[in-house]
Parts: C-alpha cells; sequence; structure tokens
C-alpha cells in the first residue's frame, strides 16, 4: 500500500468520523433548542447560547479522541480554548441567522410552531457553512503533533503552557472561559435585540396588587399571639443623628435596578444593560411572556382570587393553590435573572464608582490593592507555618517512625569547620559515640587554619575507625567548597552535613536509615533546633522561627516536591550527589541551591522532626552576627532564583511556590514596613470608613501568627523543659517589629550586595551559648530527660 | 509527566547489594590529602539523575466520597424536600403580620440594597447588621423585591432557604455526633416540621439565621478530620452567627466544648489558639467599625454601641418570673407548650440526661444554657424560643439513639440493655404520634392553607390606590418598604420615629397635624403611652378603611381638630 493512499485513507477517515461527529452534535444541539424555545419559551438567542454550549462538549471530546485520534491530556490554550472560540464563532453567526429568522417570521406572522422550524433550519445552515472551514482549522492548527520535549528545549524558555496545570485548574478554566463567553454572548444579543419595538407580549405596565378587593371583613384571624411586641423597640431617648442618613437619598433612579418609581413585577426587568441607568419605557423585547414569572399575569394570591366564605376550604381548590403558589414566586424566570447578575453587578459598579471623586477611588485601590497583598502574604505565611498540625494524621506524618533495629545504609559525615577551635572538640566526641555500625566522619579544615586543624587531629587521633580530616586548599574559602573538598573521599551510601558547633542525638542515624528504607527517598532532612531562646532580646522569635521552619513549614515543602534544604542534618544520597555535581561553590546558601536544584529534578525529600532527636545549635551571639547570617542567606536565596534551576519543575503551581519562596525574604521585608503602616492607616480619622476597614484585614492573619507563635512558644517549653517567663513573651511581642525591621535591613544589604557583586562568605562565629558544660571531650550523658537546662 | 530520564528499575535492591558489601570492613585509618577537585555543575540540559519512584497521587476524590456518601445524600434530599414543602407553600401567608419586626429588618435589607446604608433610619446598634446584610444580598442576587408581592415575603422566601440549610445542617452535626441515620432523620423532621417551629421559622427573625450559622459552627467543629481548617471555619460561621444576632453568643461555650471533645491532645492547642483568634478578629469588625465612626462610647449628638449593649441588657423592662402564673414570661412559654408539647417539652425534659453522655452534651449544655437564661428574670424576646428548637431536636434524636445502641461495654447485660432502650424507644416513637400526630397534621394543613396576611396586603392595596402619593403616611414597617418602592415620595414615617427620632421630628415641627394618613394596626396601652405623637395622631383622626375585623386600618388625620 503506498503512502498517499494510506495517508488518504486516514484523512478519509477523519472526514468521515469528523462528519459523524458533527450529525450527532446538530443533533443534540437542536433537541436542546427545541426544549428551550419551544417549551420553557426562552428567547431564540438564549436558546440558542444554551445549546451551542451543550453540544460542544460532546463534540470536542468525541473530534479529538475518535476523529483525530489524540489522547493524553488535552492542551489548553492550542486545543480547548480554539475549539471553543471557533464553536461560539460559529453560534455567533448561527444566533444571528436564527434572529433575523424569527423576526421574519414574526412580519410574516407565522404560528410558534413554524416559527420554532424556520429558527431551527437557520441555526442549521449557518453551521453547514462553517463545517467545512472548522475541519479545516482543526486538522490544520487543533489536533496536531505537540512540540518538541521539554528537557530538549532551553532551559529558560519563556513560552508556558499550562499542559502540567492540575485537572481543577483546567476544568475551572474551560468552565469559566464558558460562562464568559455565553454572558458575553447573551449580552452582545440583548445589545442587539433592545432595538426591537416592544413586543405585544410584555408584561403590563399597571403596579400590583392591582385589584381592589372591597374592604370588608375576610377570614376572621387566628394566630396565637395576634400582636407580639417587636424586639427592636428603639429606645425612648434616642440622641439624635447626622441629619444625612435619615433623609434617604432622592427616588430618582441611581441606576443599576429598577427605580422605586416604577411598579413592582416584571416591568422592572426592562431597563437595559448597556445604557446605564436610564429607565426605559420599553420592556424587553423578544421576551415570550409567559417566561418571565407568573407575577404578572396570576397576582398574588389571595388579592385576584374571589372572596371565599370565611372558614371553608374547598379540597379541590388546596393543589391548585399550592401549585399556583409555587409557580408565582418560585424559580420562574429566575434562569434569566441569575444570567443578568453580571451585568447588574457591572452597572452597580460603575454607579457607585462614579460617585467617588477621583481621590477618593485611589485610595480604595490602593488601599484595597496594598491590603490583598499583605493580606495573601500574611495569609500563606500563616497556613504553610501551621502545615504539620492541620490534622493528627498529618502530625503523626511528620515524625521519624522508629530506628532501624539492623541499619542498611552506611554514612559520611561531612563536618565543614572554619575557626571553630572552641566548640569543634565537643562536637566530634558526640559524634564520634552516634550509635550506628557503619558511619563515618569528615572534618574539613582549611590549610590557613592550624587551631582549628589541630582540634581536629586531636579527635582522629582519639577515634582512628571513625573521623578522618581533610584539609581544603581553595582560596577563597567558603563553605561549599569545603563540602565540595571532602565529597571524594566520602565512602558511604549516604552524605550527611554537620556544623561544627552542633549537638547531634546519638540515636538519630538509626531513625534516618529507617526513614531512608521505608520511604525510599533521595534525601532524608532532619531537624535543626535553637535552644538559646533567652541570650538577648530576638533569640525567642530566632528560635521559634527554626522551630516552625523544621517542624512544620519544610514538611510542606516536600509534599509540595520543591524544597530549599537546610545546611545541616541533611542526608543526601551520594551517588545521586555525584551525579547532580555537588554543591555549588559559589552560591553562598548552598543548601538552599541543593535542595532547589535536587527538587527541581525530582527527587524526593523526606523531612522528619522529633523533639528528641533534633540537632540543637545556638542563635548568632550578637545582633551584627544575626544581620551577616540573614544577609547571607538572602543573598543566596536571591542566586538561587536567579540561577534559574527551578524552572525545570514541571507543574505551574510548583513554580509559582518556587518564586515565592525564594522571594520571601524580601516580601517579608516589605511587610515588616506595610503593617504598622496599615495599622496606622485604620486607626487615622483621614480614610472612609469601608477603606479603614478594608486596612484591618490583613491584620487579621498578622495576629493569628502571633497567637500561634505563643502558643508554639508553650509547646517547646512543655518538650525541652525550659520555662518560659513573662520577659520572653514580652520579647516574643513587642520583638516583632524590630525583628522584623532586622530582616528587613538584612534583605536590603543582601540586595546591595549581589548588585555590587559581593559574595564573599560573612561567616558566623559560634561560642556555645547552646551547652551548658565547657567545650572539652565529655562522657556523653543520658540525652533523654534533662529538665534542669537554666542556661 | 517531568522530562527528566528517570528509571526506576533497580531502587532499594541497589541499597541493599551496597550495604551488604560494606557491613564488616572497618574504615582505613589514614587522613586523606585530597587535591581540592573543582567539581563544576552539570551543563545544561540537566544531568540524568537516578531518583526515587514518585508517590502515587490521589485521584478521584469526588467519586469516592459520593460512592461513600450516597444513602445519607439520598436521605437529606428527602429530607428537605419534606421539610421545604411545608416551609415554603403558604409561606408568606401564614403566619401573618403579627410583628412588625419582620418589616424593619426586611426594610433595613432593603436600605443596604438601594442605599447602600446600613438601614432606613439612622442606625443604632440595636443589633449587628450581619443578618440583614445577608437579606440583602440574597435579595439582590434573586431580585426578591421585584418578584414578590410585598417586602417581607422577600424575607420569608430567604427564611424558607435558611431552615432548608439549618435543616441539613442538623442532620449533619447529628451523623457527625454519632447518631444513626434514622436518629439523625428524627432529629430533622422534629426541627422542621413541628408546628411550633414552622411558624417561627418562617418569620423574618434575625434568629433564624443565627441559628443556621450556630448550627453550621458546630457541624464544622465536629469534622471527623479534626484540622486547623476546620476550627478556622467553625469560628467564621459562629462570628457570622453573633454578627447577625448578638445573643446568640452565650452559645459560645457550647461550641468551644464541642471543639475540645472533638481535638486529638497534639493539635488541640493550636486549634483552640486558631479558633479563637479567628472568631475575635472577625466580630472585632463590628466594634471596630463604631470606633472608626467615633460611636463608640456615649456622648452627645451621636448613637452609642456601649449605649445600646447596656439598654439591651439591662434597660429593658422584665417579662417576669417563669414560676409566677400571672407573668409575661409563663403566658410565653405555655403558649410554645400549647403549640408543641412534644418538642421542647421532650427536649427540655431529656437534656440532664444528655449532658451525661458525652455524644450528647453539647447539645444538651445549649439547651440547658438557654433554659436558665430563660428563668433569669429579664426581658423574654419574642423569637426566643427559635434557637431552643434545634438543640431539643438534637437532644431527643441524641438520648433515643443512645439508648438503642446499647450501652458501651459490651458484656452478657448489654444486650438485654440494648432491647429494653430499643423497646422503650420504639414505644416512645409510637406514643408521639399517636398523640401529636393528628395535631401536628392539622397543623400542617393550616400553615400551608391559611391566609392571615390577607388584611395586610389588602391595606397596602387600599393605600396604594386612594391615597394620594404626596401624602405624609405614619405607617408601621410591614409595609413602609412596599410604600416606599411604590413612589410614595416623601417617604412615609416609621410610627416609632415620630416621637424618638429628633431628626425625624425635627422635620414635622407641627406634630401630629403633619401627618396625612396612619395606617397602623392595633397598638398596646404601654405604646401609645411612650409616644405620644402617634397616639394624638391616632386620636385625631378617623377610620376610612378597615381590614381584618380591625386587624389593621387606614385613618384619615383631621388636621383641624382643636387639639
Amino acid at each position: 500500500m503506498s503512502r498517499v493512499s494510506l495517508a488518504a485513507r486516514r484523512w478519509g477517515r477523519t472526514v468521515l468520523r469528523y462528519s459523524l461527529v458533527s450529525v450527532i452534535s446538530i443533533a443534540l444541539s437542536q433537541t436542546v433548542l427545541m426544549v428551550a424555545f419551544g417549551m420553557l419559551h426562552w428567547t431564540a438567542s438564549l436558546a440558542n447560547v444554551v445549546a451551542c454550549a451543550v453540544a460542544t462538549v460532546p463534540s470536542y471530546y468525541l473530534n479529538r479522541s475518535w476523529a483525530w485520534g489524540r489522547r493524553g491530556r488535552s492542551r489548553l490554550w492550542r486545543e480547548v480554548v480554539p475549539f471553543w472560540a471557533i464553536a461560539f464563532l460559529g453560534l455567533g453567526l448561527s444566533t444571528w441567522a436564527a434572529d433575523a429568522a424569527s423576526a421574519m417570521a414574526d412580519d410574516a406572522g407565522a404560528s410558534h410552531a413554524a416559527t420554532t422550524a424556520i429558527v431551527m433550519t437557520a441555526s442549521l445552515l449557518a453551521f453547514g457553512i462553517l463545517w467545512i472551514g472548522k475541519f479545516a482549522v482543526f486538522n490544520a492548527l487543533l489536533f496536531t503533533d505537540r512540540p518538541a520535549p521539554r528537557h530538549l528545549r532551553a532551559p529558560l524558555h519563556r513560552h508556558r503552557e499550562l499542559v502540567g496545570a492540575g485537572r481543577t485548574v483546567r476544568v475551572l478554566v474551560v468552565v469559566l472561559a464558558t460562562v464568559g463567553l455565553l454572558l458575553v454572548g447573551t449580552a452582545g444579543m440583548r445589545a442587539g435585540a433592545t432595538q426591537d419595538p416592544p413586543d405585544s407580549t410584555g408584561p403590563p405596565t399597571t403596579g400590583e396588587p392591582a385589584t381592589t378587593a372591597p374592604p370588608t371583613t375576610a377570614a376572621p384571624t387566628t394566630a396565637p399571639p395576634t400582636t407580639a411586641p417587636p424586639t427592636t423597640q428603639p429606645p425612648a431617648s434616642d440622641p439624635s443623628t447626622t441629619v444625612a442618613t435619615t433623609t434617604p437619598p432622592t427616588t430618582t433612579v441611581v441606576g443599576g435596578g429598577p427605580g422605586p418609581t416604577s411598579p413592582s413585577g416584571t416591568a422592572e426587568t426592562a431597563p437595559t444593560v448597556t445604557s446605564g441607568g436610564v429607565v426605559p419605557a420599553a420592556p424587553q423585547g423578544g421576551l415570550p411572556g409567559a417566561a418571565v414569572g407568573g407575577t404578572a399575569t396570576t397576582g398574588p394570591p389571595g388579592s385576584t382570587a374571589p372572596p371565599e366564605p370565611p372558614g371553608v376550604v374547598r379540597p379541590a381548590s388546596f393543589p391548585s393553590r399550592v401549585l399556583r403558589g409555587l409557580l408565582d414566586t418560585g424559580p420562574a424566570g429566575l434562569p434569566q435573572r441569575v444570567a443578568r447578575l453580571p451585568e447588574r453587578a457591572v452597572e452597580e459598579a460603575t454607579t457607585v464608582l462614579r460617585r467617588l471623586s477621583p481621590v477618593e477611588l485611589g485610595v480604595f485601590l490602593l488601599l484595597g490593592l496594598v491590603s490583598l497583598l499583605l493580606t495573601a502574604i500574611a495569609g500563606t505565611t500563616l497556613w504553610w507555618m501551621l502545615h504539620a498540625w492541620r490534622t493528627p494524621q498529618t502530625l503523626a506524618a511528620t515524625g521519624f517512625s522508629g530506628a532501624a533495629a539492623d541499619p542498611r545504609l552506611s554514612f559520611s559525615l561531612i563536618v565543614p569547620a572554619r575557626h571553630e577551635q572552641a566548640v569543634l572538640g565537643a562536637t566530634l566526641s558526640r559524634l564520634a559515640a552516634i550509635d550506628h555500625p557503619t558511619f563515618e566522619v569528615l572534618v574539613v579544615v582549611g590549610d590557613d587554619d592550624p587551631e582549628t586543624t589541630a582540634v581536629a587531629q586531636r579527635a582522629a587521633r582519639r577515634h582512628p575507625e571513625r573521623i578522618r580530616v581533610v584539609i581544603d586548599t581553595s582560596r577563597p574559602k567558603n563553605k561549599p567548597k569545603a563540602l565540595n573538598a571532602a565529597l571524594p573521599a566520602c565512602r558511604g551510601d549516604v552524605v550527611g552535613v554537620f556544623d561544627a558547633e552542633d549537638e547531634v542525638h546519638p540515636q538519630l542515624l538509626r531513625h534516618v536509615d529507617t526513614r531512608f528504607t521505608e520511604t525510599g527517598a533521595d534525601v532524608v532532612q532532619g531537624g535543626v533546633q535553637l535552644m538559646n531562646y533567652h541570650s538577648n532580646w530576638y533569640s525567642v522569635r530566632n528560635v521559634l522561627e527554626y522551630y516552625f521552619w523544621f517542624r512544620s513549614r519544610l514538611h510542606f515543602h516536600a509534599a509540595q516536591r520543591f524544597i530549599p534544604l537546610g545546611g545541616n542534618t541533611v542526608f543526601v544520597r551520594a551517588d545521586l550527589l555525584r551525579e547532580a555535581g555537588g554543591w555549588d561553590p559559589d552560591c553562598l546558601a548552598e543548601d538552599c541551591e541543593l535542595g532547589v536544584r535536587l527538587s527541581s529534578a525530582g527527587a524526593t525529600v523526606a523531612v522528619a522532626y522529633d523533639p528528641e532527636l533534633v540537632t540543637r545549635e545556638e542563635t548568632p551571639a550578637t545582633l551584627g552576627a544575626f544581620l551577616k547570617q540573614r544577609t547571607r542567606w538572602n543573598q543566596g536565596f536571591l542566586q538561587v532564583l536567579r540561577k534559574g534551576e527551578w524552572r525545570r519543575l514541571p507543574t505551574f503551581r510548583q513554580r509559582l511556590l518556587a518564586r515565592y519562596t525564594l522571594a520571601m525574604p524580601f516580601l517579608q521585608a516589605f511587610i515588616g514596613l506595610l503593617i504598622p503602616l496599615a495599622f496606622a492607616t485604620t486607626l487615622s480619622a483621614k480614610v472612609p470608613v469601608l477603606a479603614a476597614l478594608i486596612t484591618f484585614v490583613p491584620l487579621i492573619p498578622v495576629l493569628a501568627v502571633l497567637v500561634m507563635e505563643a502558643v508554639a512558644l508553650g509547646e517547646l517549653c512543655r518538650n525541652y523543659g525550659f520555662r518560659a517567663r513573662l520577659r520572653d513573651h514580652l520579647r516574643l511581642v513587642l520583638g516583632t517589629l524590630p525583628y522584623h525591621a532586622l530582616l528587613s535591613l538584612a534583605a536590603v544589604r543582601a540586595v546591595s550586595r549581589e548588585l555590587r557583586g559581593n559574595r564573599s562568605w560573612e561567616k558566623t562565629a559560634h561560642v556555645g551559648a547552646h551547652r551548658t558544660e565547657p567545650a572539652t571531650a565529655v562522657e556523653l550523658d543520658s540525652w533523654v530527660g534533662r529538665s534542669d537546662r537554666t542556661a | 509527566m517531568s522530562a527528566t530520564t528517570r528509571r526506576h528499575s533497580d531502587r532499594s535492591p541497589r541499597h541493599a547489594r551496597r550495604s551488604r558489601a560494606h557491613t564488616g570492613r572497618s574504615w582505613s585509618a589514614t587522613a586523606v590529602q585530597n587535591p581540592p577537585v573543582a567539581l563544576r555543575l552539570a551543563p545544561d540540559p540537566a544531568p540524568v539523575l537516578h531518583l526515587a519512584p514518585m508517590p502515587p497521587v490521589e485521584r478521584h476524590r469526588l467519586r469516592r466520597w459520593l460512592r461513600a456518601h450516597w444513602l445519607s445524600l439520598l436521605i437529606v434530599a428527602a429530607l428537605l424536600a419534606a421539610v421545604g414543602l411545608v416551609h415554603a407553600i403558604g409561606y408568606d401567608r401564614f403566619p401573618g403580620r403579627i410583628n412588625d419586626d419582620e418589616g424593619t429588618y426586611v426594610a433595613q435589607a432593603w436600605a443596604v440594597q438601594h442605599w447602600h446604608s446600613l438601614a432606613h433610619y439612622t442606625y443604632w446598634y440595636d443589633h449587628p447588621p450581619g443578618g440583614w446584610i445577608t437579606i440583602a444580598a440574597y435579595t439582590w442576587l434573586t431580585q426578591a423585591f421585584e418578584r414578590l408581592p410585598t417586602a417581607v415575603s422577600a424575607g420569608r422566601e430567604f427564611m424558607v432557604l435558611v431552615n432548608l440549610v439549618g435543616a441539613a445542617m442538623v442532620y449533619l452535626l447529628g451523623r457527625r455526633l454519632g447518631y444513626h441515620r434514622l436518629a439523625a432523620a428524627g432529629a430533622v423532621l422534629l426541627f422542621g416540621l413541628s408546628p411550633l417551629a414552622v411558624p417561627f421559622q418562617r418569620m423574618v427573625f434575625l434568629d433564624n439565621p443565627a441559628v443556621m450559622w450556630t448550627l453550621a459552627a458546630l457541624a464544622i467543629a465536629a469534622s471527623p478530620r479534626r484540622s486547623l481548617a476546620a476550627s478556622a471555619g467553625s469560628a467564621a460561621c459562629f462570628a457570622m452567627a453573633v454578627l447577625s444576632k448578638e445573643t446568640i453568643a452565650v452559645l459560645f461555650p457550647v461550641l468551644f466544648l464541642l471543639l475540645w471533645q472533638q481535638s486529638s491532645p497534639e493539635t488541640r492547642r493550636y486549634r483552640i489558639a486558631l479558633f479563637l483568634t479567628t472568631f475575635g478578629a472577625l466580630v472585632f469588625v463590628y466594634p471596630l467599625y463604631a470606633i472608626l465612626k467615633n460611636e463608640l462610647f456615649d456622648g452627645p449628638g451621636h448613637v452609642s454601641l456601649l449605649w445600646a449593649i447596656d439598654w439591651q441588657l439591662f434597660d429593658r423592662p422584665p417579662s417576669g418570673s417563669l414560676l409566677d402564673p400571672n407573668s409575661e414570661t409563663y403566658a410565653t412559654v405555655r403558649s410554645w407548650l400549647d403549640q408543641d408539647p412534644l418538642l421542647l417539652g421532650a427536649g427540655v425534659l431529656l437534656a440532664p440526661l444528655g449532658l451525661l453522655m458525652r455524644h450528647t452534651r453539647a447539645v444538651a449544655l445549649a439547651l440547658v444554657i438557654q433554659v436558665i437564661m430563660l428563668l433569669r428574670n429579664g426581658y423574654l424576646p419574642f423569637p426566643y424560643v427559635i434557637a431552643m428548637l434545634p438543640f431539643a431536636a438534637l437532644t431527643v434524636a441524641g438520648v433515643a439513639h443512645r439508648l438503642c445502641a446499647g450501652p458501651i461495654a459490651k458484656n452478657w447485660r448489654s444486650t438485654a440493655a440494648k432491647r429494653a432502650g430499643q423497646l422503650v424507644v420504639v414505644c416512645a416513637v409510637a406514643a408521639s404520634v399517636v398523640v401529636v400526630g393528628p395535631t401536628w397534621s392539622r397543623a400542617a394543613h393550616r400553615v400551608m392553607s391559611e391566609d392571615d396576611s390577607r388584611s395586610s396586603r389588602q391595606a397596602l392595596a387600599y393605600v396604594v390606590t386612594h391615597v394620594p402619593k404626596g401624602s405624609i403616611l405614619l405607617v408601621d414597617d410591614n409595609i413602609w418598604t412596599d410604600l416606599v418602592r411604590r413612589g410614595f415620595d416623601p417617604s412615609p414615617i416609621w410610627f416609632y420615629k415620630l416621637d424618638l427620632d429628633p431628626a425625624v421630628r425635627g422635620r414635622f415641627r407641627n406634630g401630629w397635624r403633619d401627618i396625612d394618613y396612619v395606617v397602623l394596626g392595633r397598638l398596646t396601652p404601654t405604646t401609645m403611652r411612650d409616644l405620644p405623637l402617634v397616639a394624638a395622631a391616632i386620636e385625631h383622626s378617623e377610620v376610612v378603611a378597615s381590614f381584618g375585623d380591625g386587624e389593621i386600618a387606614v385613618r384619615r388625620v383631621s388636621k383641624d381638630a382643636p387639639d
């Protein structure tokens, strides 16, 4: 079989199937049209729009999967949206044709059945004309093959597809697009239709209640309490009020809904969409009278019914009265009213906005935008902060599941140390005492640091089978270069990183081993906890920050499969680390960078936290040290953001999360300065009440964050046997603003350093404030249950 | 899914292979001096990494949920259909316009929708505006004022919807408290169909949306997932309830208790903290509004929130003690029990038993708190009973369920106890069906067929056709909105405001002589005493038309009569 005829056969099959699908969708749409126009008496245009929408859904799926044989997910912008757009284009054409046909049939004085037939024919004709054009477009543009796979394209490609977007997002977009197109179509149709002369079947303009029942005595009232005292009786000495609020505005129509001058009933559906405020005399053209509620034609129950003899209820009339009652005020006409809602909302909004001066409008917009931004930032901070406590199951899943009885992995623990002679010895002793059969400790010291080297070599002599010393000869020195220097010497399955001042729990490696084997993860991140909450005014907030980060926020990131790792108590599979190329030697936040790089490539990260097994650290001793540490972290985040490895993340949501997380230090600086401004604005008297209420909204999540921090302080105290005094709580509450000011300063400093290209590593000095005994080689006490920590 | 290549082939066996090779080997002791290898990052495109397989993604959650809950959904649909029919048929006609508050709330809702102000006169902080703002939202969405014959009808239509939601919440709460489906259905039927419940629930009182929000808050707090979001959602719903009617805040301990019961110890402190913070912050918006308008504290020239709270709590005349047979409280409670002895009576009697059982403790506590407030000797508002009804229904159903389910400990006596309990419940149900069944069906027929609001509608029709549009009318709020919508300009005066609102009084310097027509029902002597201008206007007028055997009368004021 030659290639030409094979292609031709395939093409012929597509044509045949396309035709069949067209027949099906035409049948469906005509049925719906008949029901809507013929039976429910909707307008021709509305019925046509609904019929088209209903028929497009199966048409899309049948065309795509049956006629063109495409499988897999639909592409939103290449397939779904153009298909619907073309469908509604066809609808527009056929609607115009249907309207023209309907007008012609009315002019000719045809009966309703004949009009229905003519309308159906006109719609059919219009669709037929487009049929060929649509086939061509579908064949050539829509259901063709995909472009090149992502990993072969350059990573900084600007084109973003919503291919990977979650199913919910896609469905939502399709639904919104449909609704939007429907409404636009309807509005357009009605705009065209209001030019028509008033229909004779329009609702009557007399107000209702229309009849004048003679004021005779009707049935006696029998309700148990006849006149109950009202509960909102105003007080006797009501103070006077400003006159403006008691005089209602004059009854001229202010646009939007019907004015009070027009009678109730269906006449008030008449105001047009486009003219924005004037009550026209003509009711809406083309309205079949019975479609818009029965209020006009049947009147309210009771006022038009013939007066009945009191007390007698005729059995036969009850069901009919019930039915009439349901139809009178029931949902008749509701679809049309609801369909008009967005237009009414827009009308009313424009009228209200027009009444404001430009300055007021500007104030409202600015405040509204800022409030929205602040609420979003504070709200996401609050929610992700509390991720671990979402449900009891989530909390249980954040912990380690147990120590391995027979550990299966071997660990290489890298401890980079620079000018850490005060604390290194004790750390190495503790590390050597870890309870695990196969691990080694590689201490990385610089060749220009003789004191630390001496401490390290003494420790290596004491524990020759566990500790080795690696000399880092790179220039200039930083932590990632030190880690990379030790990586070739690692002999274990898993590479772990610890800092020189860490206090590591001896059971930690067994638990990490279990975590690796039970989840099959590529990376395990353990918990780190700062212990010296009492040292200075910012240490409480620093301790809580770490607590929320390792207890909760990291688990959220792991679940989202995008995680900036910590630089400490982190374990990576050695072969994966080598494949990925180790740490980035130029990045100031090498831990975050590694995490971003690995999770963007799709690695599975397991985070586990246990209050007993955390690695204990200390806050920076001085304010300057703290500032330098934060500047380094912020600059590192900025570097990672600019590097763009996170663009490899598969879904749009993950990339958004990546951008947001990496920019968070700067956003926090932003809100740190704006929250007090919002607070001041709320209380100042110059802004209108509504604007002040708007600025109050972001304060709610901020307050919630503060309360949660206080609660967490209580929990920390319970876990570690601390005793938080009033002084600590005051530092927590009152230190919020200064702490955020500090973070803002660090953010600004980071930006300026990055812009200047200054990437030098400002190291944090450690003094061992988290330890209670001097930093010498010590025996390891029992770790659990030490409640006499008073430092 | 991800573009980087992945091979899942040899995950854990690889680990095992490596580690098996390691055991038994000792590490070398020499310090390694490595030349630092300048490790470059892998160039683009991404390196091929051998990664762990991804965990499975949860799909089709909705389908699974539907499959698990289809029976309950069916039952709820049937229940709501029954309750909906009884509530919806004739909702505007019975009860009649017996309480002016209905008109006030829909007038305020109308003012919110059309005038963008909190009330049709000055808002004086009598109740938080949440209730009528939700009514306004509903009427705007469905164009209720335009569709329906009177404004109060629009409010009542909304009440039908509110009560349907409330009934669904009763079922949900019952199920989440552990009741059997039959027991929860029984609670819904008691709540929705009782002759005591239907008239009060149809009327436009703020208690109805407040109770609905409270039931929603309780149902969310009882969520089986025990999540933080549930506590925040529950707090938000209860804040809406308090912002609809502030007196519902007495049920705060109930919600707190339920949340406490339904939390597990590890997450409890965070749930409670989030609950309190959300509730406090949302409710604070109301006093914040007063602060921003400088109307928090009492002072000359403006209304004040604290003054209104003070007035509500202390200055209203007490209705007498429940134990005094001549007091108003006694008469009101007697009338409730006359309308339906089953729901309220059984609920209150079983409440102590409910307090002892863990599952019904919260709802029984709600009932007990309200009974205690009733005994307080304070002012008893007319719609007070509305907030007691769902909890009475749930208590009765809960106790019945527990009796049928038998004791928790399973031993040789438990089957006998269970059978005895089931017998008791069956007999009780049969007895109540026999005793109150005819009353209920008569009452149901009555609420669906009687037309008690005819006189109000007739009066409205008369005024619209016979009274010239420029006249000054003194009306009650039940027809105020309808007259304003039909073009009476200047708008009619709500009769309370003539004496009590200085701004209104300032517009009518000649007192009662400025009034042309008075359209009012029968006023009590105390009211006439409190409102001298209104009394004078009525005294100097003659009846032009009267409807409903004098229930509502249109009077024309004769201005030239001597004072």
